[in-house]
């Protein structure tokens, strides 16, 4: 037996016996249809920009992957501006000490401390 | 780089109208009840334009399909839960089926059978009712996997991935259904 012969005989009927249904169960079929297209899911809400008319510039439509760029892009500049405030917080501690070595404001319990030593000692560059 | 094409209210609309029919005998060989099955393709239907309107609408026939069986798995499953209190609570329930109206099932009747009364019409009708209830006898995954696959015309992968089972298992499910379908009709006197 050829199966899918078969089975194409069998869909014949099957699509025969779709014309006999009741009109009844097809306006139950409609209504819900009508209903279901009421509830359709748009797409996402697009970012766009006033004042550029009919035809304005919408971001997301035509360039694909655009959020996952935009997510590497957040990902990178966060990245950069917590290592730009670390290199300024730790510049300004520098800054402090240097001002205080060369004021002579520091306390005297910072030349007891052994580890304030070695960095006064070591002249290798800091960057 | 290939561009997914969003569907339409009007894609989306058209494909319901290509598939409502067989969804609601789909429904109909699997729960043997015509409210229930068109209850089942209304929450089919919301749920495929609630879910996923916006998705491809090369995509919608797969899913509205792995939608509807599982909502007739759903349907099993309340069933169930439903017969059991029915049971619980028969003995307190009436006699009285204020739903059903006679007349409206008559007027229905009448306008099913028309004017076309020929012999010829009355052994089609014969045999599609033995076809359909062959189907409807048919072991859950199997009849699901031979209408996806020669009635909705999905290919192997996309019944595979509607039925969330393998390929191989997709081509074994076809071949028993129509191996027991060919069977069971030609038993009937029914050749294909």
């Amino acid at each position: 037996m050829n199966e899918e012969r078969y089975a194409y005989r069998v869909r014949q009927a099957l699509n025969h016996g779709l014309k006999d249904m009741s009109p009844a169960a097809s306006r139950r079929l409609e209504a819900a249809r009508h209903l279901a297209l009421s509830r359709q899911k748009q797409a996402a809400p697009q970012i766009a920009l006033a004042g550029f008319g009919v035809s304005s510039f919408r971001i997301g439509s035509h360039v694909p992957y655009l959020k996952q760029i935009l997510a590497i892009a957040a990902l990178l500049l966060g990245m950069w501006i917590s290592f730009y405030w670390h290199s300024v917080q730790y510049v300004t501690a520098l800054e402090e000490v240097d001002s205080a070595l060369l004021t002579d404001d520091l306390p005297p319990d910072a030349f007891l401390d052994n580890d304030f030593f070695e960095w006064l000692l070591d002249d290798s560059p800091e960057e | 780089m290939e561009e997914t094409t969003l569907a339409s209210p009007q894609q989306l609309s058209c494909f319901l109208e290509s598939i409502e029919r067989r969804a609601f005998k789909q429904a109909m060989f699997a729960v043997h009840d015509e409210e229930a099955a068109l209850d089942i393709v209304q929450d089919a239907m919301l749920k495929l334009a609630e879910k996923y309107g916006d998705r491809p609408d090369d995509e919608f026939p797969m899913l509205f399909q792995r939608i509807l069986q599982n909502t007739i798995r759903d349907y099993y499953r309340r069933s169930k839960v439903r017969s059991m209190w029915t049971t619980l609570l028969s003995a307190f329930s009436s006699d009285e089926d204020d739903d059903h109206d006679p007349l409206e099932t008559l007027a229905a009747d009448e306008d099913d059978t028309g004017p076309k009364t020929p012999e010829s019409k009355l052994l089609q009708a014969q045999t599609l009712n033995l076809i359909e209830d062959e189907i409807k006898k048919l072991p859950a995954r199997q009849r699901e996997a031979f209408l996806m696959r020669y009635w909705e015309d999905m290919d192997v992968a996309e019944t595979a991935a509607a039925m969330g089972c393998s390929e191989g298992s997709v081509k074994t499910h076809c071949s028993r259904a129509t191996h027991t379908l060919a069977t069971a009709l030609s038993a009937k006197g029914i050749k294909l």
